[in-house]
This record gives structure tokens, sequence and C-alpha cells, in this order.
């Protein structure tokens, strides 16, 4: 047992029933990190070259040739995204390609595009005893291993905490995370808090 | 109807305050004493899931369904098959293997409450109590749902749409087995919000 202690005190109201708890994970690593989120660009499908590939013209975008972004959209009554794609500007086009998630959207389908942001952390998955995420709107984060390679795709609802608690979540994570990328799917800043905390490997 | 998860975190320095809010149509719970276990030992290890626990004023009977409890592990659905005395004979069941033997035990009759619900409709579970606990869901069959182990004051919980697995799926809840890992009594509550089917 480390000697560093995380909290998580749990408020419950169900049906009538109020259900309080304080857990108290501890490790001899932990680590936390508030970042702030770039606000995604509301823009439009303006070429689809194929699923993964396309033009997206997003005025004030503030995106940059080589950034990985985020496309989000809805189709029907869901919420659809594609990630971590790469990005190519010219001006207000957008080039987008490759990425995970869903296949792009049909030419002319209103989008939100945004930079994910990349945030170093450490989290090791068999020490694992809390981690815990959360964006203040709505967005994504995707681990990635210290070689690059993207291990879990969270998605994010506002003001809800992504959480992996040891005892009460099956581990998702297969690869220690040297880093998240974050995007918000809003045309509003966001701030993006994670805390970690286990035992070194 | 609504049901609310405000979970207040801090790990890393980072304060986390999260607020998971559901809105449904109905929900069922179970608010109640949990009866307190009987502290023991494995007096008698046969195999990984048969053996004799030793513990005065168990109050068991053959028949019986149990689950007994160590540090460190769980073993649920065990059946009573012979009961002389102190000495309880206990078989087969699920979760952890048997400790080693003379290893100090709580052994606790399993209770069967009634609660039924489409795991499927959930959109919300929680369940809390302040002992140690092991609740197993089960269909009318009696077959295993969701068998989880609760440790005192750490409250389960699982929402819709937040990324875990939805615990309890196919056939409806029909009972639930619910024991005790300490020799104190305690309260157990378990919520879960429901849509409408």
């Amino acid at each position: 047992m480390g000697l560093l202690t995380g909290s998580i005190i749990d408020t419950i109201s169900i049906g009538g029933l109020s259900i309080t708890g304080n857990r108290a994970p501890t490790g001899d690593v932990q680590n936390g990190v508030q970042v702030a989120i770039d606000a995604a660009t509301s823009g439009t499908v303006t070429t689809w070259t194929d699923a993964n590939t396309g033009v997206i013209t997003a005025s004030g975008h503030g995106i940059t040739t080589g950034d990985k972004v985020a496309v989000f959209w809805t189709s029907g009554s869901t919420a659809e995204k594609r990630v971590e794609m790469t990005a190519t500007v010219s001006g207000a086009a957008v080039t987008v390609d490759g990425g995970s998630g869903n296949d792009l959207p049909d030419v002319d389908t209103v989008v939100t595009i945004a930079r994910m942001v990349q945030i170093e952390v450490a989290c090791h998955p068999a020490g694992l005893q809390a981690w815990a995420m959360i964006l203040d709107q709505a967005g994504v984060a995707v681990t990635h291993d210290f070689d690059g390679t993207a291990d879990e795709t969270i998605e994010l609802t506002a003001d809800e905490a992504y959480e992996n608690i040891s005892g009460m979540h099956t581990n998702a994570f297969a690869n220690t995370s040297g880093w998240i990328y974050v995007a918000t799917s809003a045309v509003t800043a966001a701030v993006f808090k994670s805390g970690y905390i286990g035992d070194a490997e | 109807m609504d049901a609310t998860i405000r979970s207040a975190i801090n790990i890393g320095g980072v304060a986390i305050n999260s607020t998971t809010t559901r809105s449904e149509e109905s929900a069922v719970t179970y608010s109640d004493t949990l009866a307190a276990g009987t502290s023991g030992t494995l007096s008698t290890r046969t195999d990984d899931n048969t053996g004799v626990v030793t513990a005065s004023g168990h109050g068991l009977s053959v028949s019986d369904t149990v689950d007994v409890y160590w540090t460190g592990g769980v073993r649920y659905g065990m059946n009573v098959t012979a009961v002389s005395g102190d000495d309880v004979t206990v078989d087969a069941g699920s979760g952890d293997v048997l400790p080693a033997q003379a290893t100090a035990v709580v052994i606790c009759e399993a209770v069967e409450i009634n609660m039924d619900f489409d795991g499927d409709d959930m959109a919300m579970l929680a369940i809390g109590c302040n002992k140690r606990a092991h609740l197993d869901f089960q269909d009318s069959a009696s077959a295993s749902l969701f068998a989880v182990e609760i440790t005192a004051d750490e409250p389960y919980r699982w929402s819709n749409d937040q990324e875990h697995t939805r615990p309890i799926t196919g056939n409806a809840v029909d009972k639930v087995l619910i024991s005790n890992g300490t020799t104190a009594a305690g309260t157990l509550k378990v919520g879960a919000l429901l849509s409408a089917n």
C-alpha cells in the first residue's frame, strides 16, 4: 500500500434512497492535470473524399497543419465523431484524414471541428487504483501509450466524470498511458481535469 | 423520476466534482438491516470449494445457502451439506477458492430478497452498505446475473452511457441473495432506476 491517498465522496439519490460513501484509494504514484481545451468551431463538410478523408470549411478554426483534430456531428439523434484525424490547413478549409470513429458524413453536413490537445500523463494499468477525468463540456479523450499508440477512446459527457476505480470497474486500460488527446465538441472553451492514483509497476 | 450520483473526487491534487443525473420512469429500491455473519475458522479444507467451517453460534441448517468471507476473498452461494454442532460443512458455490485451512472466516446465510426488474432497462444502479457485503442478483431459475462484493461505505454505482459495461443483462432479475461479511449487523441499500419498456 502506498503512502498517497485520494478521496472519492459519493452522494447518491435514487428512488427516494440516499446512499453515501467515501473511498480513499491509495498508491505510491499519483498525478493530476487541469488543462484548458480549445473551443470547437462550427463548419461544414465541403468535400467528402472517402470515409476518413474530406474537407471541412470552418471560419476562424485556429487549427494548424499537422494538428490532430476531432470532428463531431449528429446523425439523426445520435452523436457521432471521428477523432485523431490529421489536419492540413488552407485558410478556412481544413483537409482532414485518417483517424478513427464514425465514417465522415456527407457533404453539407454541419459539424464542429476541434484541435485535440495533447496532455502528458503517466498512468499504469497494472497498478491502477483510481483514475477520474472530467470535461466541463461534451467531448472526447483518447489515451495513448508511450509509443504513441491509441488505447482507449472515452466519450465525455459535460460535468460527468469518467472513472475507473479498482474493485468497481473493469480496468479499461491495456497499456501505460503516456498522453491523452482531448477535444470538446462544444463551441465554448472547456476545462479538462484528470486525477490518477496507483501503484508503480 | 430523477436519480443523481454526485461525486467529489480529489486525486493528485485535482478536485473533480461530478454530477450524473438520469431521468426515467420508475425505480425499484431495497433498504433494510443486513443480519450479521458469524466468525469462525475454516477447520477442514477438502478442496477449493468444499470444507468445514467451525463457528460457534452460527444458527445454520442443512440446505441453507451461505457466503464465506475471509481477508481478501469471498466464496458465495455455497450449500450447507451438514451441520454438527459448531461444524458447518459447505460445498460448491462461486467466487474465490477457499483459503488455506485454519484461516479465520465469517460465514453468513445468504438471504433472499425479492427484487424484480430487467437489467436491460436500467439507467442507473447503486448499492451501498455500511458493512462488507455480497449480493448475487439472480433470475427466476436462480442463475446468477451479477455478483458483487461491497466494501463497507464504498458504494457500487453504474450509470448508462458512461463507457462501463451494463452489469445486468439478459433475463430479468427475480431475486437477490445478500449476506454480511462482518459480525455486526449493517444496513444495505439497493436502487435501480428503470426506463419503461
